[in-house]
């Protein structure tokens, strides 16, 4: 945790000399794993993935360029701009409701089998996932998947950490709702 | 409750996070296990997203050459731009870092009021430094205009009399201050300077005759302290000044030598003072003009007055004859004037010359913007004996009109 408050306090730094290339390429490798793994995590479309990625790094070039200064808070600011990315995403992609089929599957998985149920159990939380309002579902991909503090996820919302657990409390109920009523249509 | 659940819903989630089983932290809670074991199991069920493919390793080299490449060419565009931005972006750099300094650099409103409130400070420094450089410009210089500018909107702003006959009377003194720096500069002293510095003159004994005995003798007091020294410091006139400099110099120490005795006179006689003022005033209503010899009129100045713009060197004109003028008890009647052996009978008579010092005077002045030699020349022999004046004042009215 030390070292990502570190990381967060350099940020600005390097944010100001964003027209390096070295310094550009350095953040570039640093969070675009990130950032696609959490935009992937939504949509779950390897190509939607990085293209929507690629969009929020443009977005970072952008705001250099218009002069508006480089954001304080990088990743706090990548994952806002992550964020609005999937809720164009999906409202581009609105009452599609059908699920994305995996063409990127893991390369260490043999057991097809076992591939396809574990792809069909992600599928279904996906599904669940977007059943949430968008602040619920950041806060649950924030907290469970990167790791976030509340106050991470607080510096990310721009709310207080009060309201992040309690957005926390009603995504996992909201979630569990979900999933019970895709179970219960599934075995219809 | 619900608060109370939150708050153990977060602990519950750390301690899955850390890899402890469900069940044991269900018995660790178990008030709250009902309504916690549905929220544990949807925590769970996440697991089925941990894992994520990533993409080929040529594809998300691809994207990252791409976005490199689109950096660079930003990088460019900037620096075909701006091609002197390392001299000309310092100070724009510099505001962008004080602004993510302060955490303004993402608010838009936050930076706009920012930037206007260092616009405001810089033009109020550089207004400041401007009005404090015309301060002390002469005329001539380019910044004398801003400097007669700010006078004028002092005085404008001024509402209260004694302030406002105070402010004028620093401004005569201001103009005559000028003249002697434009003198010991070697400059040549342009005529409406002195023109100035007699219109100013007369608005502030103007003024000051609007008020009452006590304010006035005080003001009166004052000012003929300051009239005088002025007129003192202007009689030291630098030895190698040209002859039209010398002159405007003793021209300008004889109006204020003058207007110094009418302070002391009134502070004497203030009524008599306030009627020499309104006689001065209702003599010649016409603003003060650039050019005296234009607007003189004819009838009162028969004798071609010099102009300001080619004054005559007389040193005698500056030079009081009041020991050559005895104080005469005489009520009326032409008498010889010393120093104006020209002048009219009119203008002429000794105590039209007393009333001239005051109401001729300004009469001159006022009509002139400036005290003409003959206007002088009829003052020079009253004097500031108080006698005499009141014998002036009495003849004033006869001898105004038989001037006419």
């Amino acid at each position: 945790m030390a070292k990502r408050a570190e990381q967060v306090k350099s940020e600005s730094r390097r944010g100001a000399d964003i027209v390096d290339p070295e310094a550009l390429a350095s953040i570039y490798d640093e969070y675009h794993p990130l950032i696609y793994r959490y935009i992937y995590r939504q949509v779950g479309d390897s190509e939607a993935a990085l293209d929507l990625a690629a969009d929020v790094f443009r977005n970072l070039l952008a705001t250099t360029r218009a002069g508006r200064g480089t954001p304080q808070h990088l990743s706090a600011w990548l994952y806002r701009v992550a964020h609005n990315a999937v809720i164009d995403y999906y409202r581009r992609q609105k009452l599609r409701r059908h699920l994305p089929l995996e063409d990127d599957l893991p390369a260490e998985e043999s057991d097809p089998a076992h591939s396809a149920e574990s792809n069909l159990a992600a599928a279904q939380v996906r599904a669940a996932l977007s059943a949430l309002s968008p602040d619920q579902r950041q806060v649950i991909l924030l907290k469970f998947f990167e790791g976030c503090s509340n106050e991470e996820v607080a510096q990310v919302l721009a709310k207080p950490v009060g309201a992040v657990k309690s957005l926390q409390h009603r995504a996992l109920a909201a979630l569990h709702r979900a999933l019970t009523a895709g179970r219960g249509r599934g075995s219809l | 409750m619900k608060s109370e659940l939150t708050e153990v819903l977060d602990c519950a989630l750390s301690r899955l996070a850390a890899g402890e089983a469900p069940a044991d932290i269900l018995a660790a809670y178990p008030r709250q296990a009902p309504a916690l074991k549905p929220l544990l199991e949807a925590a769970q069920a996440l697991e089925a997203l941990r894992a994520v493919p990533m993409p080929p390793t040529q594809v998300l080299a691809a994207r990252r050459q791409a976005f490199l490449a689109e950096a660079e060419q930003i990088r460019r565009r900037r620096s075909i731009r701006r091609p002197a931005s390392a001299v000309s972006g310092w100070p724009i750099a510099g505001w962008e870092r004080l602004m993510q300094a302060f955490g303004l650099s993402s608010r838009p409103f936050a930076r706009l009021v920012a930037t206007l409130v260092l616009a405001f400070g810089l033009v109020c420094t550089l207004g400041s430094v401007g009005l404090v450089a015309a301060r002390h410009s002469l005329p001539g210089s380019p910044l004398y205009p801003v400097k007669l500018l700010s006078e004028e909107i002092g005085l404008s702003l001024t509402p209260d009399v004694t302030r406002k006959a105070d402010m004028y009377l620093r401004l005569a003194l201001e103009r005559a201050q000028e003249m002697a720096r434009l003198a010991q500069a070697g400059r040549t002293i342009d005529p409406v300077t002195l023109e100035r510095m007699n219109a100013r003159l007369d608005q502030a004994l103007q003024l000051a005759a609007q008020l009452d005995d006590a304010h006035l003798s005080v003001w009166l007091g004052g000012a003929q302290r300051m009239l005088l020294d002025q007129a003192r410091a202007l009689q030291q006139v630098p030895p190698d000044a040209a002859s039209s400099t010398r002159t405007f110099l003793e021209q300008a120490a004889a109006r204020l030598e003058e207007a110094g005795r009418q302070a002391e006179s009134g502070q004497q006689h203030p009524q008599r003072f306030r009627q020499q003022r309104s006689k001065g005033e209702t003599a010649d209503s016409t603003p003060p003009p650039a050019t005296p010899a234009l607007v003189n009129p004819p009838s009162e100045q028969p004798a071609p007055a010099p102009t300001l713009t080619e004054p005559t060197p007389s040193g005698a004109l500056v030079t009081p004859q009041a020991p050559a003028v005895t104080p005469s008890p005489e009520p009326a009647g032409p008498r010889p004037q010393a120093g104006s052996p020209s002048q009219e009978p009119a203008t002429a008579q000794p105590d039209q010359g007393i009333q001239a010092g005051a109401p001729g005077d300004e009469g001159n002045d006022r009509a002139s913007g400036g005290d003409t030699d003959a206007g002088r020349a009829s003052d020079q022999g009253h004097g500031s004996d108080a006698g005499k004046q009141e014998a002036g004042r009495e003849a004033d009215g006869g001898g105004k009109r038989q001037g006419r």
